[in-house]
């Protein structure tokens, strides 16, 4: 991951909240999957509540308000978009079983601040090569 | 709404009005901020969802920590 010296505290901050988030609304849920609903659920909220101080709400401008870099690439496909980011903030450094998404806050932030469903279709902590968000 | 930690408005826009051109000053605010969102969203989840009160969610919140 490459972060200026500054950013070292952040990051990591938020990382390890949604990584004890995760864990508590799973457990409360009764299971990973409700967990990874209900994460979604308070990140769309999330979202919301930051959607009107975004000044650029296409999907590289919120990810650039967020994270203040670009992501890795989007892409238009159809009447959506796919974004994909190489250094995800969230699952840097997750192993989860192949072809699993961890990225499930962040799905929400983005589907409530761009008004639209989003969805996380590949994750690097599944083993993808970088975290892709489908936005409807 | 269980305001355990509640932002003001005029503290997310301060922190989110320069868009897409933030500065990293503040921007490590801003991702301060969004900690505390999905703190205080997760806080009003456990409320709604699960009717749990602002003691039950300290404790919940204290057994996930300390494994």
């Amino acid at each position: 991951m490459s972060l200026r010296t500054d950013k070292r505290m952040a990051i990591p901050c938020l990382y390890y909240t949604h990584y004890t988030v995760l864990a508590l609304v799973s457990e409360l849920s009764g299971s990973l999957e409700e967990g990874c609903k209900a994460i979604f659920e308070i990140g769309r909220k999330v979202g919301e509540r930051l959607r009107p101080f975004i000044k650029d709400l296409s999907p590289e401008g919120v990810w650039e308000a967020l994270f203040f870099r670009s992501p890795t690439r989007v892409v238009r496909k159809g009447e959506g978009w796919l974004l994909e980011d190489m250094e995800c903030p969230l699952c840097e450094g997750m192993e989860l079983e192949e072809g699993s998404t961890y990225c499930h806050f962040l799905a929400g932030v983005l589907a409530g601040a761009l008004g639209r469903e989003v969805e996380e279709v590949e994750c690097k902590a599944g083993g993808g090569k970088a975290c892709r968000f489908f936005i409807h | 709404m269980p305001v355990l930690h509640s932002l003001k408005k005029s503290v997310i826009r301060g922190l989110l009005k320069a868009g897409s051109k933030v500065k990293f000053a503040r921007g490590k605010k801003l991702l301060g901020g969004l900690v505390n969102l999905m703190l205080d969203e997760t806080f009003n989840w456990m409320e709604h969802a699960l009717g749990m009160n602002a003691l039950e969610m300290m404790v919940a919140l204290h057994q996930v920590g300390s494994r």
